[in-house]
């Protein structure tokens, strides 16, 4: 469980990073790069959705130990 | 001006999102910390990090939205991830091999010129075809198509 948590902080920095990356190419009219790193935020968020489910599932299994 | 920092710029969008996802990790680092401590602690942080993460992952999910990006979305991979490892005998400790898999198989489906939505069309890619069948039988129910077919 602590894992889980632990994977999914890691996926929701990586889609923070993703997110600031897009922006900062955004802000230079870079809007291919833009859109490029935007696609990969979505793909970080799909995958730290998912494991925040799954940390959340785990962590219900062990608080009725 | 530009458009771009007007109404909701992608700029602003992507730094709003940031910053969810930034308060999301936070949330699970507290969650991964409090779950060592005591676990009923442990769970009602997990509940309030699996909030922030819903939270940040519909920000995302409208920014793409908006810029016609979400060709597929989180219920999608899930579904093909999880025929993808029914497919293999569901195997232990593999979960992130078949994400990482239908997420890919996606993403090469949306953007594939070829592919198209009528369903007498022939299959365009070369996968195994097991893949390529749980990959379409996905896209068929799919509530968001490839963005390039919108």
């Amino acid at each position: 469980m602590h894992e889980a948590h632990r994977e999914a902080a890691e996926q929701h920095e990586l889609a923070a990073h993703a997110h600031r990356t897009a922006a900062e190419h955004n802000e230079s009219g870079n809007d291919d790069a833009g859109k490029w790193h935007e696609e990969r935020a979505l793909e970080y968020a799909n995958h730290a959705y998912w494991l925040a489910r799954e940390a959340h599932s785990k962590s219900g299994q062990m608080a009725t130990v | 001006m530009s458009t771009r920092y007007n109404n909701g710029s992608h700029y602003e969008n992507h730094q709003r999102a940031a910053e969810l996802y930034d308060g999301a990790a936070h949330a699970h680092r507290v969650a991964e910390q409090h779950g060592q401590d005591d676990h009923l602690s442990g769970h009602e942080h997990s509940r309030l990090a699996l909030e922030q993460s819903q939270k940040a992952y519909e920000h995302t999910d409208g920014i793409s939205g908006q810029h016609g990006i979400a060709a597929f979305r989180h219920d999608d991979i899930a579904a093909l991830a999880h025929e993808l490892w029914q497919a293999r005998g569901c195997p232990e400790g593999s979960s992130e091999e078949d994400w990482f898999h239908a997420a890919e198989e996606l993403r090469s489906q949306a953007r594939s010129p070829k592919r198209s939505l009528r369903s007498e069309d022939e299959p365009t890619f070369s996968e195994p075809p097991e893949l390529a069948r749980s990959a379409d039988k996905v896209f068929n129910r799919m509530s968001v198509r490839p963005a390039s077919k919108r």
